[in-house]
Order: structure tokens, then sequence, then C-alpha cells
């Protein structure tokens, strides 16, 4: 029975070929795509990420000739306005270290391969834990949707998040197995999550509660599975974990708040997020804000003028900008603003398309089949998505595991329309648990057919003495996938019941 | 290997320098424009200065009853209402007005070369008390030409006088 399941969904014949074929049709569509992205000027925020990687080359030489740090072209483009922290920059560093005056041609390539590692990156961590399976589907979906394609040039941190929010739960999940094994984790391995976990923060602020709801989960369960000495090291991994993520964000903190005369601890944009996803424009600078810019930029503009008049913090301002705005917010006109951004975040998948692709290729075959593949592939995920938020199996222990974490991961990034104007720009950070929600899909499917219970449970160690039985961590495990079943379904009946 | 691609890397890095330097546009934190006031594009009557914590929010010329004048709209900052009309009304008359009327919070004064000028004082009414920002005061007063040739006159967002072709910001 065991043997079918590790056949079915963990070792495919010929496995490590079907691999390779999709990496190489990966990369041949990819290519395939770039005349059409390549040359498409910065869009939006890239530009920002982008200014950010040419201030750090910049930084990287003046410590190496040893000569005076440009602080204020530091502040101005790493920094800016608390918007956005530096993980693109970061990861455009490189770029400008070797070719200060790359175009955008060379700035996109460079993202692609760049992007593509990452892909494989992620395909080795999932195939590690999950199998062959859940790595080709990762190579499929996203790693040949022409939309998730095109964005994977762009210097937006959303994609790159994703892979590596794929590489934190394929690495939590190799750690909740060894956990029920009665085995604790190691501080290296402690370390290693909280790097992974900083990173995606630094690439992609919202995902702070996703990353932060893993780490509670996992105390929660080394604590009630791990006895003596194994739970006290792992609550110690899980320290050394946590050290490493605030040590690392703790630069970036302090640098943000001084540059802006007020505490920034990942970014400064929620309140104005919030006025303008669900307050009155015409009173977010006590009154309407200047005209002809943009809805970012002239709030920001009338708090920096404030900070000035007032000698305060313009994060300070907008805060208070924040609740003048939203005084009139109901629940209804809350509810309501919230499900047009989800319509936009998950009912446009290539609404992109048109900014990420040259005016002349409108209408082009290109354009049809990035639209239309992107649109059948997104919304059969979707499919998949409300599936795995509405499961709660009996079935084995791996299969219980994922279930959980996915709900978790998919529910954490899912709160973007609560709190922020949406758009098809933010799916790619969630496309990849998507495909781990596919093979999941697939293997409780195996896992019915062949009738995997509560016996197929992970094998103790010596450790495990005193931890609970299968049976209880089995009922546990399912008694939790309810409790998430119900929440996402009380949620939404709520949204929907108030946005009426 | 992995030491060949290290000393490649520290190679690079410390030929960075000699590569050139990059250039970042800085586009998203644009430098803030100068207090409006303080451009000395379109100048308060002379003598006139604003002693509270204040952000110009437009300013322009208006029609009223036929005749073309100016108004200047400012918000007031972390002190009342009260405040600033004491605050105003010391400031006009130090700058040689005289007061005509002193109703509520619409203040009106008068100097020879300006004529009648008013100030209407009206508080934010649903702030918390310490609110940073608490009040508009909108000004009528004799309009004024360009004043500098100054190219940040030219920047509507320095002046504050915005075009009327300018959308709201979206």
């Amino acid at each position: 029975m065991i043997d079918e399941l590790e056949r079915t969904y963990r070792r495919l014949p010929r496995g490590r070929t079907i691999l390779a074929v999709l990496v190489a049709v990966h990369v041949v569509v990819k290519l395939a795509l770039l005349p059409k992205v390549g040359h498409t000027p910065l869009v939006g925020d890239e530009a920002s990420y982008v200014d950010g990687g040419r201030a750090l080359s910049n930084l990287v030489r003046d410590l190496v000739s040893f000569g005076p740090v440009d602080s204020a072209e530091l502040e101005r483009n790493v920094i800016g306005s608390g918007w956005f922290m530096p993980g693109m920059s970061a990861l455009l560093t490189p770029l400008f270290v070797v070719d200060p005056d790359a175009s955008v041609f060379v700035i996109r390539c460079y993202i692609g391969v760049l992007t593509t590692v990452l892909l494989l990156l992620a395909m080795r961590s999932v195939r590690r834990t999950f199998g062959d399976l859940y790595a080709a589907l990762l190579l499929v979906f996203p790693g040949l949707l022409p939309m998730w394609l095109l964005f994977s040039y762009g210097a937006w941190g959303d994609l790159v998040a994703g892979l590596l929010i794929a590489m934190l739960v394929a690495h939590l999940v190799t750690i909740f197995r060894q956990v029920r094994s009665g085995a604790a984790f190691s501080l290296r391995e402690g370390a290693w999550l909280g790097l992974v976990g900083i990173a995606v923060v630094y690439l992609r602020s919202s995902a702070t509660l996703l990353v932060g709801g893993m780490f509670v989960v996992l105390l929660a369960s080394a604590v009630v599975l791990l006895r003596r000495r194994e739970r006290w090291q792992a609550v110690a991994a899980l320290a050394v974990a946590g050290s490493v993520f605030f040590a690392l964000l703790a630069p970036w903190s302090i640098a943000a708040s001084q540059s802006l005369g007020g505490r920034v601890v990942t970014t400064t944009s929620v309140p104005t997020v919030l006025a303008n996803t669900f307050g009155d424009y015409d009173r977010i600078c006590f009154g309407e804000c200047d005209p002809e810019s943009t809805i970012w930029f002239s709030p920001l503009r009338y708090a920096r003028e404030v900070a000035r008049a007032t000698d305060s913090s313009e994060v300070a301002v907008q805060v208070e900008m924040s609740h003048y705005a939203r005084a009139d917010v109901t629940p209804h006109s809350y509810t309501r603003d919230v499900l047009q951004n989800f319509r936009a975040y998950a009912l446009e998948p290539a609404g992109y398309n048109d900014q990420l692709m040259l005016p002349d290729d409108e209408d082009t075959f290109t354009y049809w089949f990035a639209t239309i593949g992107t649109s059948v592939m997104w919304y059969a995920a979707l499919l998949v998505a409300a599936w795995v938020l509405l499961l709660a199996t009996r079935r084995s222990f791996d299969s219980q595991v994922l279930s959980i974490v996915l709900k978790l991961g998919l529910g954490a990034l899912f709160t973007q329309p609560f709190v922020h104007l949406a758009s098809g720009r933010y799916w790619p950070t969630a496309a990849p648990l998507l495909a781990l929600a596919a093979g999941l899909w697939l293997q409780v499917r195996t896992e019915r057919r062949v009738a995997v219970g509560v016996g197929h449970d992970r094998p103790v160690g010596e450790h495990a003495a005193g931890t609970p039985t299968p049976a209880a961590v089995h009922r546990g495990l399912y008694w939790v996938q309810l409790f998430l079943v119900c929440a996402t379904i009380v949620l939404v009946a709520g949204v929907l019941l108030l946005a009426l | 290997m992995i030491g060949l691609a290290v000393v490649v890397v520290l190679l690079v890095v410390a030929l960075s320098p000699s590569f050139g330097r990059a250039e970042p546009t800085g586009n998203y934190r644009p430098d803030l424009a100068p207090d409006a006031l303080d451009t000395g594009c379109y100048p308060l009557p002379e003598g006139l200065i604003l002693d509270f914590p204040y952000q110009v929010r437009t300013d322009g010329d208006v029609t009223v009853d036929g005749e073309q004048r100016r108004e200047l709209r400012v918000q007031y900052d972390v002190v009342g209402a009260d405040e600033v009309v004491e605050s105003l009304t010391a400031s006009f008359l130090d700058a040689g007005f005289t007061t005509v009327t002193a109703t509520g919070d619409v203040l009106t004064f008068e100097r020879s070369d300006a004529g009648a000028v008013t100030a209407t004082v009206t508080p934010l009414e649903d702030v918390p008390e310490d609110s940073i920002v608490r009040g508009t005061v909108v000004f009528d007063l004799p309009s004024v030409p360009l004043a500098s040739d100054d190219p940040i006159c030219d920047d509507p967002y320095a002046t504050k006088r915005f075009p009327e072709s300018y959308e709201p910001a979206e």
C-alpha cells in the first residue's frame, strides 16, 4: 500500500527525465516571451527597486574604495519613503556592480535568469520534501504559466517571494515530520528558517503574517508533540530562527525609522494603503490632495509638507490622515471594497498583460496566448485553492500537515484584499502554493483510493516516548483542519452577508 | 570550484569602482517643493507673516463680484482655532493693518495699499483634540502678479496654483 503511494506521488517513473523536460520547456517558453517583455520600460514600482539596486551598488563601490558613503543617495533611493523593503534592490545590486548603466533589457534578462534559478531551487526543495509529482506540478504551475513568465522578468518582489515561500513551506513540512517522529530540529535548521523567513519579508513585506504564523504553528506543534530535552531543543532552534529574523530585520527598521523620523518596522505604506483602499479619497489630505499626481504620491507629498510645517514625523502624519479618511467606513462599505479587491486580485490574472507587453504586441498571438493560457490555468488553480481551503482529511500525517500549512499560507496571502487595493500583480506570491495544493489534491485522491488511514503515520524515534499516540495526533490535526475550514466559511459568509 | 567563484566575485567587487557609478533617479522620493509662501513667487501683502504651523493647500485668483481677488487656502496645525485667530490678528496688526471686524472666526482687516482683506478660520470638526492638522484658513486678498523669475515659480506644486486642466489624483 505504502509502496503504491510512494510510486504514485513521490517517485514518478522516469521522474528525473520528466522534470528535465519540464525545465527545458519552461526555459524555451520563457525565452520565447523575452522579446515581448525585454524592452518594456520599468512599470510603476519597478523603478523604485531598480533605483535601490543602483544605490546599493554605489555603496559597494564606496566601501571597497574606502571612500565616503553617499548616505543621502542611499536614503533617497533605498529607504525612500519607506514603502518598500529592499529585498529586490539587494538582488539587483550584483548586476549594477558589474554594469552600473545596465539597460532595461539587461535588467530584465538578469531578473529572468535569477527567477529561473530560484524556480529550480524551489523545485529542488519541493522535490526533496514532497517528491517528483509536486516538483513537476511546480514546473508547470507557475513554471509554464504565461503571465507568471512575463512577471518573472519584472523587478517586483512578489514573484520571488512566492518561490521562497514554497521553499519555506517545504522546509517547514520536513521539520513537522521530524517533530512528529519525536526528534527536535537543529539550531542550524532554525537559523535557516529565520533566514528564509526574513528574505521573504524583505521581498514582500505583506508576507510577514505568513512567516510569523508559520513560526507560531511550528512552536505550538513542537511544544505539543515533543517531550523533555527534544522540546527544549526545538524551542531553542525556534529562538535561533527568531533571532536571525529580527537581527536581519533590525538594520532596515532602524535605518528607515531614523530616516523618516518615526517608528518603522517593515514599511510605512499601510496607513495610506488603508485610506486609499477603504477611505474617502476627498478626505485623505484632511480635504482633497493635490491634483494630477497619483493617489500614492499626492498624500505622501502632503504628509511631508505637514511634517515639515510641524517638525513632526511624516509617518505619524500619514497615520492621522488615514484615520480621518476612514472615519466613515462601515462594515458594508468595507466588505464591498474587500470583494472588489478580491475580484481584482483573483479574477483578472492577465490584467498586467497590457503593461508588461509593448503596445505593438497587443492583439498578437503571443498576447492572446498569454491572456487565455493564464486565465485557463489560473482558474483551474483557483478551484484547487478553494478545495484545499475546505479540505479536512483524515488520511496520512503528511497530507494533514500539508493541508494545514497550505490553509494558513494561502489564508495569510489572501488577506491582501482585506487591506490593500488589489490587482493582477499580486497573485504571483501565492502561485507556487497553488502547485502544492494541486499536488495535495492528487495525493489525497490516491490515499482515498488505496485506503490510507490513521495507520500511515511517520515512524517514531527513540525520543518519542510519552508523545501523543498516532490516533491522537490524527484526531488533533483533523480538528485543526475543521476549525480552519469553519473559520474560512464563516469569514467568507460574513463578508458576503455584510456586503449585500 | 567554489573557491574560484569566490575569488572572481571578490575581484569584480574590488574592481567595481573602475566600472563607473550607477545613477539612481530618486524618482520615488522627489524633492519636496518649498513652502509656497517662502518662494517669493506670489508674496503675501508686505509685512504679513503667518506665525503658526501651516501648509498651503491652494492659491490662485478668483473673480468675486466682478473683481479679481486672490484666494489663499491654508491648513493650520497643532494649535487650536482660538490661537490661530489670536496669531492672525497679531500678524495683521504688526503688518500695519487695522481691524475692521472680528466676528467669530471671520476676521476683516484693512490697510491703505491692500484694501479690505479677510481671513476665515474653520476648524476641522471630526478630528481628535491632539490632531496634527486642526483646520483651515481661507484668505481673501488682493490679487498679486508673479513677483519672481525663479524657475520654481513654474512648478504648480510649489506655488499651489494648479492649472484647471489638472485632474484629481488617480
